[in-house]
């Protein structure tokens, strides 16, 4: 499985920043929880070479916690099924390219 | 009598709360009430003015659209790190050097010129960079200690002892014994000693002798606390200090309240991010006033002063370049005034709106809690303060037909709603002013009765008449229900059992309810479907055609429908023996009529 990338890692805290924005000025989120939330960013996604399961798995724990970040998660999870399902029909039509190959004689 | 409750200064409950802030006037002034509210209203609109504007930082920074922005740096500052800030606190205080130095230079050319003048602005410019140092000193070493002074009295003797110590450093204790623990707080302190400028040795014996002895640990704790203390001080004796004395009037404190705003202070300055902003409000004014000072001298600053072209030639050189070089390093001070007091004003207009708009939320807040209030008379389930839920149907039916009976007799200009609602709020709150009575007999009675806090049921009805109808209407046929016809009847006038007029009048009356006060409740609409199924299963078989007869009509007759509900309950009742059968068909109608228009 291929790490996310850092641009992506880069791209996903900015969404993660933009929810807590909104969350605070439609008060979902306390400031206080904001912050502890901040740090939990932090903390969790500048390992080097998160895979995108491991990503979901953190975005599940934070919008639990903090549901403000559910429609980070769902955003995420969904581009991690996509590109997922784009690999699994690019080996599909590998495979299938391999099959109707034509054979070269001797 | 209300306005005097309205005046109280007891911890207002929501109820009051709404009261109060929508006021009597009936008109909103966001600024104005934010200054006045009270208690748990003055903290609920710091709260939101804070969420405000934390949003508003963020967002300044998601604009700032540069092309490989940091987000980690954007995340640290917003969980209250700081990045660098020992650095950045040696570099400022390193900048406060260099200005007392410069200071230092327009002293020594006051002497040379005996200039009282010079005199008297070089002092107030030493005393404002010191004080500016030592308020810069004490707020750092509050982030160090995240807060708070450092702990003084403590059991030195043993590594368990010291911890609290440690702690306040930020010195991990996890395994250390005590010798290491003793040599990591003594180099911590040593440390902290030297970058905030306090002597690490006992003063000489005498002028000339050698540095005492090394001081102990205890003796720099209190002296870094000392600085805690002295920012503290300066905060209250400065803009901010004044700011909370003017608040503290606001809430009645007009006696000395000298103590008590540096209690407040102190409090202030254990949060972070209210510690950034008493600190970057005070600095700018510092600043500023330096700023002016070193104005001023430039002005005033010659070096064809006679005392100056009276030195000897190799001196009155050494002094000409060193004005000249002083002017040049004070006129960076002045492009530092406009720069600090552009940035001061900007920062108070900001402020501001972030607690206006903060404040505006809020009262939305309290808005809606008000009308949660009302909607709770109806509702049979309720829960305590520790989550446990109780299911009370009996006041819920009492209230509900308390409320119906009321709008059924009070039908000109909605003033039974209106006494609903009024009774609501007395209900949450004796505080509002408002006398809880059964009834009143015209709109008149019931402002005279409500005092100013009329405006308030006025301006609830006015935003909420509908939404509050459909709620009503909604809780009224839930409570109501089908299965429990006896355990109502049995309750007689306490439950909700009304004659055939009075329900055909209901009907009348929650007829019109805008759809959409409705849809906003799939739960209600759920609940609609069910006790209408419900009904039909339990209706005898005349009923059952009666309310067929009649849903066929609303069918058909779209906007009519409702007036074809009355005109079903009179033929009902012309030619059915059982009252309730036709009665029971009214509501059931009403509440078919709304679904439909749901679900068309």
């Amino acid at each position: 499985m291929q790490p996310v990338t850092a641009q992506e890692i880069e791209a996903l805290k900015r969404q993660l920043v933009e929810c807590m924005a909104s969350a605070l000025e439609e008060g979902i989120i306390e400031v206080e929880d904001s912050k502890k939330s901040a740090q939990f960013i932090l903390d969790n996604l500048s390992s080097p070479n998160l895979s995108e399961q491991q990503i979901v798995a953190l975005l599940t724990t934070m919008s639990a916690q903090w549901p403000a970040y559910e429609s980070a998660r769902k955003a995420f999870q969904s581009r991690a099924m996509k590109t997922e399902d784009t690999g699994k029909i690019e080996e599909l039509k590998q495979r299938l390219q391999a099959l109707t190959a034509p054979t070269v004689s001797s | 009598m209300a306005e005097a409750a309205i005046n109280a200064t007891k911890i207002p409950t929501p109820g009051f709360r709404a009261v109060e802030v929508i006021g009597s006037s009936g008109k909103v002034d966001f600024a104005e009430r934010a200054k006045k509210a009270q208690g748990q209203d003055r903290v609920a609109a710091i709260n939101a003015a804070a969420r405000i504007e934390q949003a508003r930082s963020l967002r300044a920074h998601l604009a700032s659209g540069r092309e490989g922005y940091n987000m980690d740096a954007v995340l640290a500052k917003m969980a209250g790190k700081e990045v660098n800030s020992e650095d950045s606190f040696k570099t400022e205080r390193a900048g406060m050097q260099t200005a007392l130095t410069n200071v230092g230079g327009i002293e020594e050319q006051a002497n040379t010129n005996n200039n009282g003048e010079y005199k008297r602005l070089a002092e107030d410019a030493r005393r404002n960079i010191t004080n500016a140092m030592d308020l810069t000193s004490g707020m750092e070493l509050l982030r160090i200690t995240q807060g708070t002074e450092l702990p003084q009295t403590f059991n030195w003797n043993t590594p368990e002892g010291r911890k609290p110590l440690a702690n306040a450093l930020g010195i991990p204790t996890e395994g250390s014994d005590q010798a290491q623990l003793d040599a990591a707080i003594h180099q911590r302190l040593i440390q902290l000693a030297t970058d905030h400028g306090i002597d690490v040795n006992e003063a000489p014996a005498a002028a000339g002798d050698p540095p005492g002895a090394p001081k102990t640990e205890q003796r720099l704790v209190e002296e870094l606390n000392g600085r805690i203390d002295r920012a503290i001080d300066l905060t209250v004796t400065g803009p901010v200090g004044t700011i909370v004395q003017d608040e503290l009037k606001e809430l009645g404190f007009t006696k000395d309240n000298t103590a008590l705003t540096k209690d407040v202070i102190a409090q202030l300055l254990a949060n972070p991010s209210m510690r950034a902003k008493v600190y970057d409000l005070i600095t700018k004014s510092e600043v500023k006033k330096i700023g002016a000072f070193a104005a001023s001298v430039i002005v005033n600053l010659d070096e064809n002063d006679a005392a100056v072209q009276a030195l000897p030639a190799d001196q009155k050189t050494a002094r000409i370049e060193a004005l000249r070089k002083l002017k040049t390093s004070l006129e960076g001070s002045d492009n530092l005034e406009n720069v600090a007091s552009k940035a001061a004003s900007e920062h108070v207009k900001e402020v501001n709106a972030s607690v206006d708009q903060g404040f505006e939320k809020y009262l939305t807040e309290v808005k809606d809690t008000n009308l949660a209030a009302l909607m709770a008379r109806w509702r049979d389930v309720s829960y305590d303060e520790t989550g446990k839920v109780s299911i009370d149907k009996r006041t819920a039916r009492a209230n509900m037909r308390q409320d119906l009976t009321t709008i059924l007799r009070h039908p000109d200009n909605d003033l039974g709603l209106k006494i609903v609602i009024a009774r609501s709020i007395a209900e949450s709150n004796t505080e509002s002013g408002i006398v809880l009575a059964d009834s009143y007999d015209s709109i008149d009675d019931l402002r005279k009765e409500c005092g100013p806090a009329y405006a308030a049921v006025e301006q609830i009805y006015e935003q909420h008449a509908n939404e509050i109808k459909g709620k009503m209407f909604q809780r009224f046929v839930g409570l109501r229900g089908m299965s429990d016809v006896g355990l109502i009847n049995a309750f007689g006038e306490g439950g909700l059992y009304f004659n055939r007029r009075a329900l055909e009048g209901l009907a009348t009356y929650f007829g019109d309810v805008p759809e959409e006060f409705l849809r906003k409740n799939p739960e209600a609409q759920k609940l609609l479907k069910r006790i209408d199924k419900s009904r039909m299963e339990n209706l005898e078989g005349w009923q059952k055609f009666g309310l067929w007869l009649l849903l066929g009509l609303v069918v058909a007759g779209g906007a009519a429908a409702t007036a074809g509900v009355a005109g079903l309950g009179a033929a009902g009742a012309a030619g059915a023996a059982g009252i309730t059968g036709l009665t029971e068909a009214s509501i059931g109608a009403t509440a078919y009529n709304i679904e439909q228009r749901h679900n068309p």
